[in-house]
C-alpha cells in the first residue's frame, strides 16, 4: 500500500516531462549476478530497468528516470527470499548554468532535484539526495552552497545510520524512506592557486529533524584537501577532516585523513594509483571516532567493512587499451580501528590495530556495442590468521557479473 | 575585439582546411566560413558537407548536386527542406549512412535517427552531451565530420544497405 504514493509520485512526473520538447529517452534493462562466500554464502541476482529521460530547457536541462528492481537472494544459512516490486525515482535533475555580465569570467552553476551530493573529500557525505546546490565560479575560484534532505530516500537506498533509531528503523515496516536528516555545506574551491596547486575548503553540518528521535544525533565536519601535479603525469590529493558528533549533550571528536598519489603512462593507457584512509579518535574514552554522515564501504568483497572501522591503504591499476575496454586490479590492506563483531563475526574485537587482512581484486567493463555492455568484478580476501577468533579457517570471496541493454 | 574576432575566424579556417584536406580545397572558402558561422548548420549544407566528405561527389561538385544525389540515397523516406535546420540525431543518420558505419544490434535493425546518434556516440564521433534533438552547430558539424573522416575509411566500392 505504501508504495502507491511512490508510484503515482512517478507517474506524475514522467507525464510533466512529456510535452517539453525534443525529450530524449530510453530504457536501459540490468541483470547483476553476484556470489560471495564469507561466514555463509550468499547468491543474489538483482534485475533492474531504468526509464529515463533528458531533455533541454532553453539553456538549461532536465534529467529524470525511474528505476524497478527485482531482487532473489539466497544464503545458506537462512534459506531465499524474493524482494520483487521495488521502484523508486533514480534522479530527478534541473540544472544549468548562467553567464554573469561583466569583464571578468564569472557565472552561476546549479543544480537541483534528486541528485549526486558529494563533499570535498569525497568520505563524509557522498550519495543521490533531494536538494540544492549552488556555485559562483570567478575566475580560478569557486564558492558553493548546497543543501540536502535525506527523508525522500527510499529506506533500503540510504546509508545514512548515525544513531540507534537509524538502525531500529531498517526493521520497521511502517518506515519507509531514510532518516530525516539535513545536510548543509558551505565550500571554496581554489584552483591552480600557487603553481598549479588546488586548495578546497568546507564546512559541512548535518542535523537530525526528527524531533522523537532520542537521542538526536547531529554532526559538522571542516575539512581541507590540496590537490595537484607533481609533475606533468603525477597527481596528489590530499586531506583532512575534523569531525565533531553530538549526541544527548555529549561531543565525540574524530579526524580523517586521506591521501592518493596517481601516475599516468599514457605510451601504456595505464593509470596506478597509491591511495590510503586513516581514521583517529581525539580525547579519551571517546569510542565513536570519526563518524561521517553516510556509510560508506572499501572493501570489494566484505562490504560491511566501512571507511571510518579500518585504516586502509590501497594500489590500484588501471588500463584503458581501447574504447571498448577497460580492466585493472587492486591490492588493499586494512587494519582494524573499530571492527564490531556484528560487522565481522569471525573478527577477534579484543585485538584492536591489528591488520585484519589483504584484499585482491579484479574488475573489467567491456563494451561490446553500443547497446550491450559486460562488467565483471571479482575478489579474494586473506585474512590475517591472528585477527580472527581462533580455529576460523575460511576464506571470502566474490564474484560479480552484470550486463545491461541499452534501448 | 574586432580584430580579434576575426583572428580566431581566421585561425578557425585554416584549423577546418588542414584537418579536411581530403576534399576542402575543392570547396569554396565561403561556404566554410558560412557553416563555422552557422548557429544551426541547413540540411543542404550538412548534406554537402558529408557527400563530399564520404567522396560520394566529385572534388569540383556544387551543393545541388548533392542534394540531387541525396534524395536518389532513399536514406530518408520524407525529404526534408533543405533550408531547415538539421538536428544532431539527423545529423548523425546521414554521416553513419553515407560513412557506411556498422554497428550494435539497434542501429542495424532499424537504422534511424536514434541509434545512429548513439552508436555515433558509442563510437566517440559525437560527444555525448550533446542533444540529440538540438540543431547542429556549424563549427560542431565540422568537428563531427572531422572525426568520422579519420575514423571510417571511404571504401567506394561498398554497397550501401
Amino acid at each position: 500500500m505504501k508504495r502507491k504514493p511512490i508510484l503515482v509520485c512517478m507517474l506524475i512526473l514522467l507525464c510533466l516531462s512529456l510535452p517539453l520538447s525534443s525529450v530524449d529517452f530510453g530504457l536501459n534493462i540490468g541483470n547483476v549476478s553476484d556470489f560471495s562466500r564469507n561466514v555463509q554464502n550468499i547468491f543474489s541476482q538483482t534485475n533492474s530497468t531504468v526509464l529515463w529521460l533528458n531533455t533541454p530547457i532553453k539553456d538549461f536541462s532536465f534529467a529524470a528516470s525511474v528505476v524497478y528492481k527485482f531482487n532473489y537472494i539466497w544464503t545458506s544459512l537462512t534459506g531465499s527470499y524474493i524482494k520483487p516490486y521495488y521502484f523508486d525515482v533514480g534522479s530527478f535533475e534541473f540544472s544549468g548554468f548562467i553567464p554573469l555580465p561583466g569583464n571578468t569570467p564569472s557565472g552561476i552553476r546549479f543544480a537541483a532535484g534528486r541528485i549526486q551530493a558529494d563533499d570535498i573529500t569525497g568520505k563524509i557525505f557522498s550519495t543521490k539526495s533531494d536538494g540544492l546546490k549552488v556555485s559562483w565560479g570567478i575566475n580560478n575560484t569557486t564558492l558553493g552552497v548546497q543543501s540536502y534532505y535525506t527523508g525522500l530516500t527510499l529506506k533500503s537506498n540510504s546509508s545514512i545510520f548515525l544513531s540507534p533509531q537509524d538502525t531500529e528503523d531498517i526493521d520497521n515496516e511502517d518506515v519507509v524512506f531514510g532518516p530525516s536528516r539535513l545536510v548543509y555545506s558551505v565550500y571554496a574551491v581554489f584552483q591552480e592557486f600557487l603553481l598549479r596547486q588546488n586548495a578546497s575548503l568546507e564546512f559541512l553540518g548535518q542535523n537530525d529533524l526528527r524531533s522523537e528521535a532520542s537521542p538526536s544525533v547531529n554532526t559538522y565536519y571542516g575539512s581541507a584537501v590540496l590537490s595537484g601535479p607533481l609533475f606533468s603525469t603525477l597527481r596528489y590529493s590530499a586531506g583532512t577532516s575534523f569531525g565533531v558528533l553530538q549526541s544527548d549533550n555529549t561531543s565525540n571528536f574524530g579526524q580523517l585523513i586521506t591521501g592518493n598519489l596517481s601516475l599516468r603512462i599514457p605510451s601504456k593507457a595505464t593509470s596506478l594509483t597509491l591511495s590510503g584512509l586513516y581514521t583517529l579518535p581525539w580525547g579519551d574514552g571517546n569510542t565513536a571516532g570519526f563518524v561521517p554522515v553516510n556509510e560508506q564501504c572499501v572493501s570489494v568483497v566484505l562490504p560491511e567493512l566501512k571507511h571510518d572501522m579500518v585504516t586502509y591503504i590501497g594500489f590500484e591499476t588501471s588500463t584503458q587499451r581501447s574504447s571498448v575496454f577497460s580492466n585493472g586490479f587492486k591490492l588493499s590492506s586494512y587494519l582494524n580501528k573499530s571492527i564490531d563483531s556484528f560487522a565481522l563475526p569471525v573478527l577477534n574485537v579484543n585485538r584492536p590495530n591489528l591488520f585484519v587482512g589483504g584484499e585482491l581484486s579484479v574488475y573489467g567493463n567491456f563494451l561490446v556495442s553500443s547497446e550491450f555492455s559486460f562488467m565483471y568484478s571479482a575478489g579474494l580476501f586473506v585474512f590475517n590468521p591472528f585477527s580472527v577468533i581462533r580455529g576460523v579457517n575460511i576464506i571470502p570471496f566474490r564474484v560479480s557479473l552484470s550486463a545491461t541493454l541499452k534501448i | 575585439m574586432k580584430t580579434k574576432k576575426f583572428c580566431l575566424k581566421t585561425i578557425m579556417v585554416i584549423t577546418v582546411f588542414i584537418s579536411l584536406s581530403s576534399f576542402s580545397f575543392a570547396q569554396s572558402a565561403a561556404f566554410f566560413t558560412t557553416v563555422l558561422e552557422a548557429e544551426s548548420v541547413s540540411w543542404e549544407q550538412a548534406v554537402y558537407l558529408v557527400m563530399a566528405g564520404s567522396e560520394r561527389l566529385p572534388e569540383d561538385a556544387a551543393s545541388n548536386q548533392a542534394w540531387q544525389l541525396f534524395t536518389e540515397t532513399q536514406w530518408i523516406r520524407k525529404i526534408p527542406d533543405p533550408q531547415s535546420p538539421i538536428k544532431t540525431s539527423q545529423y548523425s543518420r546521414l554521416i553513419a549512412r553515407a560513412f557506411k558505419v556498422k554497428g550494435g544490434l539497434f542501429y542495424t535493425v532499424f537504422k534511424n535517427d536514434r541509434y545512429s546518434y548513439r552508436e555515433l556516440v558509442h563510437k566517440n564521433v559525437i560527444p555525448g552531451s550533446m542533444d540529440p534533438g538540438s540543431a547542429v552547430k556549424g563549427t560542431d558539424a565540422l568537428k563531427i565530420l572531422d572525426k568520422a573522416i579519420s575514423l571510417f575509411p571511404v571504401d567506394a566500392n561498398a554497397e550501401d544497405k
